[in-house]
């Protein structure tokens, strides 16, 4: 479904990422794993058209992505969800629900449609419809900011952070989320600080360490190699200290 | 028959070349922070691996030696910390002393998976029983076909390099149905089976999954025979990893290389350029998965063939050919050159058996003479007249002048050496041409 090859991307003069290649099949959930600043959202940006790569090559759905502008790659059906949530708080539920439609347009009676799907996966959102979003908690933001994805009729989500902010238990039931998305048909890019939630859910992952990737794997491995255990999974404590 | 992973094993090429991409260049972001050869290799080449952005730029990289590695040995090729071993092994001395390679958790459980791939890809399931004839221990054979046995949940009987007889005895003990060993291992059994008066349907024996030294066409014709069994070819080399990286299907023509852990050329031995699609050449691998003792393009001294026809199993990933020999065996004789292998299989087809033999080659009045010293032993059906054995031997000179373009003389001698379990079948080769004594 999408495929990297070499791509650098970063801001201004500077490079964050430095030749990533990698890829997410149909119906996968990819974790990208990495500490702060090793270049995970610059990846979902470049991806995603919000920053544009200063070289190398992304395809989704076989179609080049490079250089095309965020909406197209939205229109494509590759949805970005941005670290954050990024709701527009002044607005209702519905409303965000709305502007999410638009990077598909479509008749009114569709716009519905789709929107009673969002409400039947997130009954939360359809009891707080008339709500506006900044009322909400922050798990019931994070539920938003998918909702506002799914309106576009994703065939990619790209999550960035989802659980970052969130109390523990709005955290699991996010995660539980994007496992019933996978199970919906949908594949989803997932970036996380929580390694260990990230690498249970996922089924393979990538290690970015300061813009380049280091390692690959089914999840079940790279939670079973020592360097990520030392590094994201906080074991071997003494280990380290040795 | 069925595939043990099939979405790996039948990845579309350009799916299984992004991977292959990905896999290569975390291996090299990998080797160049924690292996100082490979950092030292690169940097004086002035190769920053960030150039390394397509499969064919792999090219570019300098190949790693045996000598490389026996250099580094026990511990300098290793890119993860030695707390992270969990075990470690040998390669074969075949040529030289021997040299230590290491694996973590996640390698064993690579290895096993692709072992388990190449013996299913024979047929072998958790119904089977199989016995493992290779001997445990440093080496890898052993070790490696048992833990690819029982991931896919057969029954490991590990008779290991147990005595010919007794490894019979154990295989009709058990009612072993699966036999994994060296293909003249399975030859000897047959002798020794018919000295015990054991005809092969008084076991269970149905297929044999062969490897660790070259051999022909014409010794699995004898093994399928002898033993009534199906004889597939695998193929390891215990830097890379050992056992499995590639085996046969049930085509049994040609063995699939397991492409998403290891990517294979064939290069010209002499010109070191890559050789053209579909000849044969030396056979070099890069592993992108091994965490603990990666491997760039290691030059294994195995002349094959890679063939990327598609094969009827359904499987995408190439295939080599049966190693058809060792790039330093090459033998050169008045213009000519030949492989021991090569004389080994116009022998057993013309002699109808497969005995041990010399080759001697020497000078005499400026031109190179080439002898076969064959081993005459009891199971030699011509044994009892001489004349028989006069016209074999005639067949064979013949055979072999030839299919070599050279003159050859054979005699015949007493036997020299016996087959072991633990050891290969070596043809050895005394050069006399050189004046300083040194062999060849």
């Amino acid at each position: 479904m999408l495929r990297i090859r070499n791509l650098d991307a970063g801001y201004g003069a500077l490079t964050v990422l430095q030749g990533v290649s990698l890829h997410v099949d149909a119906g996968e959930i990819v974790a990208i794993i990495g500490a702060n600043g090793a270049g995970k959202s610059t990846l979902l940006r470049a991806i995603s058209g919000l920053v544009r790569p200063q070289c190398g090559r992304v395809e989704f759905a076989g179609r080049p992505l490079c250089g095309m502008a965020a909406e197209r790659i939205a229109g494509l059906g590759c949805l970005h969800v941005p670290e954050g949530r990024q709701v527009f708080a002044p607005m209702t539920v519905r409303e965000n629900l709305l502007v999410g439609g638009y990077a598909r347009p479509a008749p009114r009676a569709e716009l519905d449609e789709r929107m009673d799907r969002v409400f039947s996966f997130f009954p939360r959102l359809k009891e707080r419809r008339r709500q506006t979003a900044g009322t909400l908690s922050g798990g019931e933001q994070q539920m938003l900011a998918i909702g506002r994805a799914l309106m576009a009729c994703p065939s990619m989500l790209m999550m960035d952070e989802p659980s970052m902010g969130l109390a523990p238990i709005a955290a699991k039931s996010i995660f539980e989320i994007v496992a019933r998305l996978r199970s919906g048909g949908l594949t989803v890019l997932l970036i996380e600080q929580n390694a260990r939630a990230a690498l249970r859910l996922a089924d393979r992952g990538y290690v970015l360490e300061t813009g380049r990737i280091l390692l690959e794997g089914a999840a079940g491995d790279l939670m079973a190699n020592h360097d990520v255990q030392r590094a994201y999974l906080g074991k071997d404590y003494s280990r380290i200290d040795e | 028959m069925p595939i043990y992973d099939r979405k790996m094993e039948t990845l579309s090429r350009g799916a299984l070349e992004q991977l292959q991409l990905e896999r290569l260049q975390i291996t090299l972001n990998r080797v160049v922070r924690n292996v100082a050869f490979y950092r030292q290799q690169f940097d004086s080449r002035r190769i920053d691996t960030l150039s390394i952005k397509s499969l064919d730029d792999l090219r570019r990289l300098p190949f790693t030696t045996k000598d490389d590695v026996r250099m580094g040995s026990p511990y300098d090729m290793f890119a993860v910390p030695l707390r992270d071993i969990v075990r470690v092994q040998c390669s074969a001395g075949t040529t030289g002393d021997p040299v230590g390679v290491g694996y973590t958790a996640n390698d064993i459980r690579h290895w096993s998976g692709v072992i388990a791939r190449i013996l299913a890809a024979a047929g072998v399931s958790d119904q089977d029983f199989i016995q493992i004839s290779f001997p445990y221990g440093l080496m890898t054979g052993g070790m490696g076909f048992h833990y690819g046995a029982e991931r896919i949940g057969a029954s490991v009987i590990p008779a290991s390099g147990e005595e010919v007889h007794r490894q019979i005895t154990i295989m009709k003990y058990f009612k072993a149905t699966v036999l994994v060993g060296r293909p003249g291992y399975a030859l000897a059994m047959a002798r020794a089976m018919a000295e015990m008066n054991l005809r092969p349907e008084q076991l269970n024996l149905r297929c044999g999954i062969f490897g660790s030294e070259p051999w022909s066409e014409n010794q699995r014709a004898q093994i399928q025979e002898q033993l009534r069994i199906r004889a597939y070819d695998s193929y390891g080399l215990s830097e890379i990893m050992g056992p499995g990286l590639a085996g046969e299907c049930e085509e049994q023509n040609g063995m699939h290389i397991q492409e998403d852990h290891f990517i294979a050329e064939v290069i010209n031995p002499d010109t070191l350029e890559p050789a053209p699609a579909g000849e044969e050449g030396e056979l070099v691998f890069t592993t992108i998965t091994k965490e603990a003792f990666p491997m760039i393009r290691y030059r294994t001294g195995d002349i094959a063939r890679i063939t990327d026809e598609p094969c009827a199993c359904g499987r995408t990933f190439r295939r080599m050919s049966r190693v058809k020999d060792r790039t330093d065996n090459l033998i050169f004789v008045n213009g000519h050159k030949f492989f021991p292998s090569e004389v080994d299989e116009i022998i057993q087809k013309a002699a109808g058996l497969s005995p041990n033999f010399k080759i001697v080659l020497d000078r005499k009045e400026g031109a190179e003479t080439v002898e076969i010293h064959l081993e005459v032993t009891s199971d030699f059906p011509q044994l009892d007249e001489i004349k028989a054995l006069e016209r074999m031997r005639e067949s064979v000179a013949r055979a072999l002048v030839a299919a070599l373009g050279v003159e050859v003389a054979v005699k015949f001698v007493q036997p020299a050496s016996r087959l072991t379990a633990g050891g290969k079948k070596v043809i050895p080769i005394e050069d006399r041409r050189k004046q300083d004594g040194q062999r060849k």
